[in-house]
């Protein structure tokens, strides 16, 4: 699986009525869906699904798809 | 640098992030000063390892306290967290912030022995559509087992305090009542000596009244002083702790409440607010025109011993923080 695909499943696994393509384009600002438990629980899972440990400032930062793609790449082995 | 810390005791600052924050909310809230803070970790067993806090370079984005509290669980004693002052600093709202803290004083009290946390949201606030799934989230067993209407009563001014006799024993009284609750409510606070005394008369704006007759039957009303609103709208406010008629008879019950009015009232209050968690007989507040006002607060139980929840309770005897 590569870095798109598992990070889908994590937004998938939060937001269950999004499209691929939809999750591809999330923004925090334009779902409604994306409050505060979806944003602790994507924060969480995409640390369980990658093994990895974020700052705890990306509860703050991480406001897209995009951005938390960017974010776990170099921590993660697998490429986009 | 954003990290979780254990609180370093910044009380003003505090105050004035949850001010900030809780002016967002729908009810009015209530103005908690640093002060007041501070009082309240002043509380027998109360840490500010218990009451985790997200700092960002100084500044506070959320923050929660857990007070110990024990406990008569069914059959058993537990010891539990009571958690209160949950915020979320208003400029990172919609963060997770908040959430975050409530999840490490759940983690921060199971590793130092707790038996399960209680947690109180408001009818409507968002935090009360979470808590189920932030539970899961944590993997702490939650539920919501009460739901606790509230009853307000006007204050009029007193003129002068109100003649008391000495109540140098309320401390006694308090432990001797609550040891009066029915065993039919099947969660019910214990106190210790150090605890009962702060909350009859170190706590900041402590308020009681108390009576002892004759034939040795006893009953205590406890509750503290609060501003709430602002400008106009503000008041001093006597919110009700404890109400335990233990086997006072009626009329007793009701002079009992009076006096605690009385006493607010020469201390400012112009409004008594009770929660009813169902322990405590309504009447003597039905009897001096308390009305039911619109705040509903839902209590959840999370325990983590895998001891199983609890089913919805018929009551319960606990403070409403």
């Amino acid at each position: 699986m590569t870095l798109d695909d598992r990070l889908v499943s994590c937004f998938s696994a939060v937001f269950p009525l999004l499209t691929r393509e939809q999750i591809l384009t999330a923004q925090r600002d334009h779902i409604e869906q994306w409050d505060s438990l979806a944003n602790l629980t994507l924060f969480t899972v995409v640390q369980e699904e990658f093994g990895i440990t974020l700052d705890l400032a990306a509860l703050d930062s991480l406001s897209s798809y995009q951005a938390i793609a960017q974010a776990i790449a170099p921590q993660s082995t697998e490429t986009a | 640098m954003i990290r979780i810390a254990d609180f370093g005791g910044e009380f003003d600052t505090l105050a004035q992030v949850m001010q900030r924050s809780w002016a967002e909310n729908k009810e009015q809230p209530l103005h908690y000063t640093g002060e007041f803070l501070r009082s309240s970790f002043s509380c027998p067993g109360a840490s500010f390892h218990l009451a985790p806090t997200v700092y960002s370079d100084g500044e506070i984005l959320g923050f929660i306290a857990g007070f110990p509290r024990q406990m008569r669980l069914g059959a058993g004693r537990r010891r539990f967290v009571l958690t209160t002052f949950l915020t979320a600093a208003s400029e990172h709202k919609g963060s997770g912030y908040g959430l975050l803290v409530w999840g490490e004083l759940m983690k921060r009290a199971r590793q130092n022995g707790f038996d399960g946390a209680i947690s109180f949201c408001v009818d409507g606030d968002a935090m009360n559509g979470m808590i189920a799934a932030l539970a899961r989230l944590h993997k702490t067993p939650t539920a919501r087992v009460l739901s606790i209407p509230f009853m307000g009563g006007l204050i009029r001014p007193a003129e002068e305090p109100p003649s008391e006799p000495a109540e140098q024993n309320a401390a006694a009284i308090l432990m001797h009542a609550a040891s009066r609750v029915s065993a039919e409510i099947p969660f019910a606070r214990l106190w210790s000596r150090e605890e009962a005394h702060w909350q009859c008369h170190e706590r900041l704006g402590a308020v009681y009244a108390s009576t002892q007759t004759a034939d040795g039957r006893s009953g205590i009303v406890t509750g503290y002083l609060m501003d709430a609103g602002e400008g106009r709208n503000a008041m001093r406010c006597a919110l009700v702790d404890d109400m335990l008629w233990a086997d006072l008879h009626a009329g007793e019950r009701t002079d009992l409440l009076r006096r605690f009015m009385a006493k607010a009232g020469a201390l400012g209050a112009r409004m008594a607010i009770a929660p009813l968690p169902g322990y405590a007989d309504p009447q003597p507040l039905t009897s001096l025109q308390f009305r039911r006002t619109r705040r509903l607060l839902h209590c959840y139980l999370t325990l983590w011993n895998g001891e199983p929840l609890p089913e919805p309770m018929p009551g319960a005897y606990l403070d409403v923080v």
